[in-house]
């Protein structure tokens, strides 16, 4: 999550970490929170299963959150892209196709990882409980 | 010369038209019967083979797809392409196609996940997968627990819960015409939720190896009217019947110590080692769905339970004579 006048390795990274991260804190939320409510369900007596309304808000709050930083890592690298006179494919050992490779590999990432992102989410929309 | 070469590539076209058809019924043979996830006969498994169909003719049509363009690339116009139509054929064929299609199978499966795992309606069955048989305890809201083995019986049109465990190594519980398989961990309780939608006898199968005999640990499970159902279960809670002459073989029975590993309700045989035997007579098979239960086949499953179940803690009572083994097998038989 580096603001760079220069793309690098970092910034190419940063969008798939935040996917990375993303995930993390949604399996977490949702595991953490049915693993204490199947402590005492009672799903087999009518009870019902617990449902998941805590992890499922935390798991809104964290896709904003990633969406909303990778689409500021695109923005970035959307400048690194356009930050020069090369031409693709961008492999000359010169510092303008340099910036315009990782510019624009970076867009791509950003795309993969906005959409893996929502998929991760997609399942919190559909499942409200600990089945 | 030349009659004879036609004759010979003649028969050869008639062998590969045999062996075509052989493999076909072969194939085709794992469509339908006892055991098979293609020919559901419950609400999970027909939702299941949905899926697999909805999967297998999606990723056909995609292939064909991808096909076609290959040969259009390669042979049809191998000459270069503009530039625009390219990037544009990756921007919607490479990148919009795969993410839509694979956002549809999502929510498709994601909604049917949903569905899969409704609790059930009230009949919960115990199941624990054991090297190499499965113990069954039926807990119905109202009355007793009832024990069996080796044998499933469940009521058509109701939700039934199975709450699967295991005590020595993973196995896994699978009844492919009635869901998906789950696995029986050790320490752990998981439950699987299953409605028999027809009448019928199916298959279950052990779906993880566990050791020798795995392939050899089946059960039979009978989906049964619910009334019928019912009347059974209740008829369960009385010890089993006695005919006095069968005599012989219960006291043989127990004089060779089988009761310290078998239970047989109503009598001193009250182990729990092994299989629940009080109703052995109306179980179709023996040996964990390795033979029909026959007489004989239960007199030779006692003589040589090394070799026809590597393994299994059953020691083989090869020490026994014919016709004791054959008073025992009518004793086991007799039970109903």
């Amino acid at each position: 999550m580096i603001a760079s006048t220069r793309a690098n390795l970092i910034t190419l990274i940063t969008a798939p970490t935040v996917w990375a991260v993303h995930f993390l804190v949604c399996y977490v939320a949702a595991s953490v929170e049915c693993a204490k409510a199947m402590a005492d369900a009672r799903v087999f007596t009518g009870g019902g299963w617990p449902d998941i309304t805590t992890a499922r808000i935390v798991i809104a709050v964290a896709t904003v959150a990633a969406l909303a930083a990778i689409a500021w890592s695109s923005r970035q690298a959307w400048r690194h892209w356009g930050d020069g006179d090369a031409e693709p494919p961008y492999d000359d050992a010169t510092f303008d196709d340099r910036q315009q490779f990782l510019g624009f590999a970076t867009v791509l990432l950003c795309g993969l990882s906005f959409i893996g992102v929502i998929f991760v989410a997609l399942p919190a929309v559909f499942i409200g409980d600990c089945r | 010369m030349d009659s004879q070469g036609d004759k010979t590539i003649a028969a050869r076209g008639r062998h590969w038209r045999i062996l075509a058809v052989a493999a076909g019924a072969l194939v085709l043979g794992g469509c339908s019967g006892v055991q098979s996830a293609l020919d559901p006969a419950g609400f999970e498994a027909r939702e299941v083979a949905t899926l697999f169909w909805v999967m297998a003719i999606g990723a056909g049509v995609v292939w064909a797809i991808v096909m076609a363009i290959a040969v259009y690339a390669t042979r049809i116009r191998p000459d270069p392409h503009e530039e625009k139509v390219g990037l544009r054929l990756i921007l919607w064929g490479g990148v919009g196609f795969p993410t839509v299609v694979l956002a549809g199978l999502l929510v498709y499966g994601l909604g049917m996940m949903w569905t899969l795992r409704e609790p059930g309606e009230g009949l919960r069955i115990d199941i624990s997968g054991e090297q190499f048989w499965w113990r069954v305890t039926y807990r119905p809201q109202d009355g007793a627990a009832v024990a069996s083995a080796n044998e499933v019986r469940l009521p058509v049109g109701e939700r039934v819960e199975f709450a699967l465990t295991a005590p020595d190594v993973i196995h896994a519980f699978w009844i492919p015409s009635l869901g998906g398989k789950v696995d029986m961990i050790p320490g752990r309780e998981n439950r699987l939720v299953l409605q028999a939608e027809k009448p019928g006898v199916y298959r279950g199968v052990c779906a993880e190896f566990c050791g020798a005999s795995h392939a050899l640990m089946a059960f039979d499970v009978v989906a049964m009217e619910k009334d019928a159902f019912e009347a059974w279960l209740k008829d369960q809670a009385r010890p089993a019947a006695q005919a006095s002459e069968q005599a012989r073989g219960a006291e043989l029975f127990l004089n060779n110590g089988c009761g310290a590993c078998h239970a047989v309700s109503g009598t001193e045989a009250k182990g729990v080692v092994g299989p629940d035997l009080t109703r052995f007579g109306e179980r179709p098979t023996v040996g964990a769905g390795l033979m029909p239960n026959t007489p004989d086949n239960v007199a030779r499953f006692i003589r040589e339970t090394d070799t026809l179940k590597p393994r299994a803690k059953m020691p083989a009572y090869g020490a026994l004579k014919p016709d004791e083994l054959q008073a025992i097998a009518g004793y086991l038989g007799s039970l109903k």
